[in-house]
């Protein structure tokens, strides 16, 4: 049997799998709708296409009608639903995102942020530049053990010349 | 002797400041330079983050403020004329 022949059958089979699910599905959801509908307290409910956000002055939250409209629950948003869709969409998220950029690059943020990175570089090139003497201080004491300044006043030689005799 | 004098002050200043700006030069050219650089470039980085996260925060407080102000219903007929649009 030829691979493509394989695949053509295995396709055929997933195409079948799915049109009888859909079948499936589709009977559920008209069989939840039928349900709906009988359990329906008034049924001359006008149809409405969407739930509406109406703002309560009231600081506390009524309790939420639920409502079946043509077989299908429609439940008015609280006023957290509507404020986290208002700022989930994309032109708002956009609009903030701009807004946010906008207050970094004020001169007053863009003067702090510059003088915060020069600050950064200069503390980092002293720290370095610090640790680089005291490690070649330290090796050069590991080797000599005299410190400089005996070096400058002519002591090393007599210590040098001391540690001679002692020996 | 008064003019040679500030001569030689301003030429020593002047050689100290070259020296020193040439070895601040080399020093931003050598690899430490470049890593402290890109070590300072990171800390900006995250301070700008933090600015535009703080705008955004802003930002969305003000449109949930706006969101969830109480409003008032007011029958056109209340209005003043001269106040009507």
């Amino acid at each position: 049997m030829p691979a493509d022949m394989v695949v053509l059958v295995a396709t055929a089979v997933l195409a079948c799998v799915a049109v009888v699910a859909a079948l499936v599905a589709l009977r559920a959801a008209r069989q939840v709708a039928r349900h709906q509908h009988a359990d329906a307290p008034s049924p001359a409910e006008p149809a409405t296409p969407a739930a509406v956000a109406v703002r309560d002055p009231e600081p506390q939250q009524a309790p939420r009608e639920v409502r079946v409209v043509e077989g299908r629950v429609i439940v008015p948003p609280s006023r957290e639903e509507v404020v986290s869709t208002a700022l989930s969409r994309p032109q708002v998220r956009l609009a903030v995102l701009l807004h946010g950029v906008a207050r970094a690059l004020r001169p007053e943020s863009r003067d702090r942020i510059g003088a915060l990175v020069r600050r950064e570089y200069r503390d980092r090139r002293r720290h370095r530049l610090r640790s680089g003497r005291r490690a070649a201080r330290a090796a050069h004491l590991a080797v000599d053990p005299t410190p400089p300044s005996a070096h400058w006043l002519g002591e090393a030689d007599g210590r040098a010349e001391d540690r001679a005799i002692g020996a | 002797m008064n003019g040679r004098f500030v001569w030689f002050v301003a030429g020593s200043a002047a050689g100290v400041y070259a020296s020193v700006k040439a070895r601040r030069a080399a020093y931003r050219m050598s690899m430490p330079g470049l890593i402290d650089q890109a070590a300072a470039l990171g800390e900006g980085v995250r301070a700008f983050n933090a600015e535009v996260r703080h705008g955004m925060a802003e930002r969305t407080a003000e449109i949930e403020q706006e969101l969830t102000r109480p409003t008032t219903t007011v029958h056109p007929l209340s209005i003043p004329e001269d106040h009507r649009p």
